[in-house]
């Protein structure tokens, strides 16, 4: 079978109503889409706009499903797949769109550009054109539990310098990282030292029931489009909850993380999940209203900003929890504009920051968070995601934009009420 | 056959075939449309999906909504003025026919008044989709068309209403059943699809408390 | 590591934050030919995770993984 026809397969199978709705005359080609777009304004590329870049998938899905496109294609556009497109679509799902639904908010009709880009993301990775580098981060992701006792033995070894570090944050030598305990609160950080030890330090601060996940939250195969694939890495950490006896999972921060677990994973299972799902800023938001963790605000009078990352405040539904802890911490923080569910996308998203081949082109697409950020004068960007963090830090630099970049819960545990 | 009877067939007959096809088409549309499978939220819910899909087809009357509307207010407008007079130069060929008493000399200047500017828009419109560049890539002989029999559709709405002549009016009313049977097939159809996409998009975004935002812990 | 395993490319990955020491000695991977080595430092702990997980998942040899003064030194070779 030829590879087009099997993309088409695939495509096929991917085709739901969401999808269809989008797919075919839903868009007037209006065109309001045009300027919502990070990709667009920073490059000016008319071929960039949300609206080309879906056409050109788009008249590939009208050509089946569309009447007129069957009968007349020319008359709408609509075209057969070829192989050189198959070549195209891999750079329009996964370099031109990071998958951030600006567009969508800014759509009259609500075109769900991102969902039709996701279907044929996992259509690219069924026939094996998908980026290389996302395939081996979430092959990397699954070896790990593959290997789990070699790892165990790692990971523990790893523990024991990082718990240090939290007995001295917190000036208590009996602060633990407890791993694979029963707990009310299993925590899923990144590979990262810095998604591990700020929660540790507020776990110990607020004297938490807690124990730490043996596998990271990050879900690469979720980029890829890759169900099974992405079912499987979040399967391990609900086996991990169910024989360790918790309650809760809360999730480091880490954008995609949140929106694989706290929202995909349940429609890719098909039932809610056993447990109650968290980020860690919703959790220290909760401990900073009953009254448990408490900050030390007087030295913080720095210029500082937040970057809402797409997946925690557009497709995720946090916007107020950062904003609560930053306001009790600094008295000089800046919004950004605009932000909220109006927030531009940093410009590495959808797994982008992993691909270094379209380093130099996210590096140029970053450009309107940079002129965001600018805006503000603050020194310091905050935002809650790993790969906005690592995005901002080298935009920062590029753009000589002289800003610190750090997660919130990082920066929040330097000020602690410690006695 | 006289002008008479020809303008009464396709002011009645003709009109009744055409949105008798129109909505056969329609419902096949929407039959298909509803047996695509569909992944429904099942995370724990933080929002409100009910105020999520009225907020949804709400946003389109809120321009400070949308960025989109919010920085282009004239272009919302317009958008705004084109839809109006289209609705009611679609009303107008029910009123023709099924309510000649109601068609008094004000009425028929308040109804070309109201469509007058939709044609202007009409005009800028394709001005704009040729002139930009970025609208100009993305437009299809389909888009074209459609723009332009609806500016047809519009004059001779204008001219019946205005001169009311049995020719004019014949012009009117086959432009409406020409629409009627190709608007199924056309991106003009957009309205049969919006109430799908907003309404699953509303519910998704007021699910997870993303539209409208929750502004403090529920 | 055999005394006669020659260094084909070195890495200095220190200061990244993980994914970013997988993401690039994947790519200096590609750079060397198969059963050559390269050898990486790296500050973040993660790469004691990432690094096994990804030579695991990729098929290539992790020769050793040491960590001295707070720096991760780990050895790769490439097998395919």
């Amino acid at each position: 079978m030829s590879i087009t026809r099997t993309a088409l397969e695939e495509v096929e199978k991917r085709f739901n109503r969401l999808i269809g709705t989008s797919a075919t005359n839903l868009c007037t080609h209006c065109g309001w889409c045009v300027e919502s777009c990070h990709v667009y304004l920073s490059t000016l590329n008319p071929e960039l706009s949300p609206v080309a870049k879906t056409e050109r998938v788009r008249r590939v899905l009208k050509r089946s499903h569309d009447w007129l496109s069957k009968l007349v294609p020319f008359w709408t556009g609509a075209a057969d797949l070829t192989e050189s497109e198959l070549d195209k679509w891999v750079e329009l799902a996964y370099k031109y769109c990071t998958l951030c639904e600006r567009c969508v908010i800014n759509c009259p009709m609500a075109v769900e550009t991102p969902q039709i880009m996701g279907a044929i993301r996992g259509t690219l990775t069924s026939i094996k054109k998908s980026p290389e580098i996302l395939d081996q981060l979430t092959g990397a992701e699954i070896a790990r539990e593959d290997g789990l006792d070699m790892m165990r033995e790692i990971f523990r070894e790893h523990i024991v310098d990082l718990e240090k570090e939290v007995q001295e944050k917190l000036n208590n030598p009996s602060a633990k990282i407890p791993i694979e305990e029963e707990a009310e609160i299993l925590y899923v950080p990144l590979s990262g030292v810095h998604t591990i030890i700020p929660p540790a330090v507020i776990f110990n601060y607020v004297g938490a029931s807690w124990t730490l996940s043996m596998f990271e939250s990050s879900n690469y195969a979720m980029f890829l489009g890759d169900i099974p694939r992405a079912k499987q890495i979040v399967n391990r950490i609900l086996k991990e909850a169910e024989r360790l006896n918790v309650k809760e999972i809360v999730l480091s921060e880490c954008g995609h993380a949140y929106a694989a677990f706290r929202w995909e994973a349940p429609k890719w299972f098909g039932e809610p999940l056993k447990f109650k799902v968290s980020s860690i800023l919703e959790v220290m938001d909760d401990y900073l209203e009953t009254g448990v963790l408490t900050f030390d605000s007087s030295q913080n009078g720095e210029a500082i900003t937040y970057h809402d990352p797409c997946n925690i405040g557009r497709k995720g539904g946090i916007f107020e929890e950062p904003r609560r802890i930053i306001n009790v911490i600094s008295s000089n923080y800046r919004e950004m504009y605009p932000s909220r569910e109006q927030n531009f996308c940093c410009g590495g998203g959808g797994g982008l920051v992993a691909n270094t081949d379209w380093q130099d082109y996210r590096i140029e697409t970053g450009k309107v968070k940079a002129d965001q950020i600018r805006e503000t004068r603050a020194k310091k960007v905050l935002t809650s995601c790993d790969n906005c963090l690592h995005q901002i830090q080298e935009i920062s630099e590029y753009y000589d934009l002289n800003v610190e970049v750090s997660n919130v819960s990082q920066w929040a545990i330097s000020a602690l009420t410690i006695t | 056959m006289t002008n008479e009877y020809i303008l009464h067939f396709i002011e009645y007959e003709l009109q009744a075939i055409a949105l008798m096809w129109m909505a056969v088409l329609y419902t096949i549309k929407i039959v298909q449309l509803s047996r695509l499978p569909i992944s429904w939220e099942r995370g724990e819910k933080k929002g409100n999906p009910t105020r999520g899909v009225l907020r949804s087809y709400g946003t389109i009357f809120m321009p400070w909504s949308m960025e989109s509307s919010k920085t282009h207010l004239w272009r919302w407008a317009e958008f705004g003025l084109y839809h109006i007079g289209a609705l009611v130069a679609i009303f107008n060929t029910f009123t023709f026919p099924f309510a000649p008493a109601m068609m008094t000399p004000f009425v028929r200047v308040l109804f070309a008044v109201l469509i007058a500017p939709a044609f202007v828009v009409g005009i800028l419109k394709l001005i704009r989709r040729i002139g930009k560049q970025e609208l100009r890539i993305i437009s299809t002989p389909d888009d074209y068309f459609s723009l332009v029999s609806l500016q047809f559709f519009f004059f001779f709405g204008i001219m019946a209403l205005l001169v009311g002549t049995p020719s004019w009016r014949m012009a009117y009313f086959l432009i409406t059943a020409g629409f009627l049977f190709y608007v199924p097939f056309s991106k003009i159809s957009h309205y049969i699809y919006f109430f799908f996409s907003r309404y699953l998009t509303g519910k998704r975004y007021g699910w997870r408390g993303v539209i409208p935002r929750l502004e403090s812990k529920s | 590591m055999d005394k006669d395993m020659s260094i084909a490319k070195t890495l200095n990955l220190e200061g990244l934050l993980c994914p970013i020491p997988v993401v690039k000695l994947s790519n200096a991977v590609k750079g060397i030919g198969v059963g050559e080595v390269i050898e990486a430092t790296a500050t973040d702990p993660g790469v004691m995770m990432d690094i096994p997980a990804w030579c695991k998942s990729t098929g290539n040899d992790l020769i050793s993984l040491d960590k001295e003064d707070g720096i991760f030194r780990f050895v790769v070779c490439r097998v395919n």
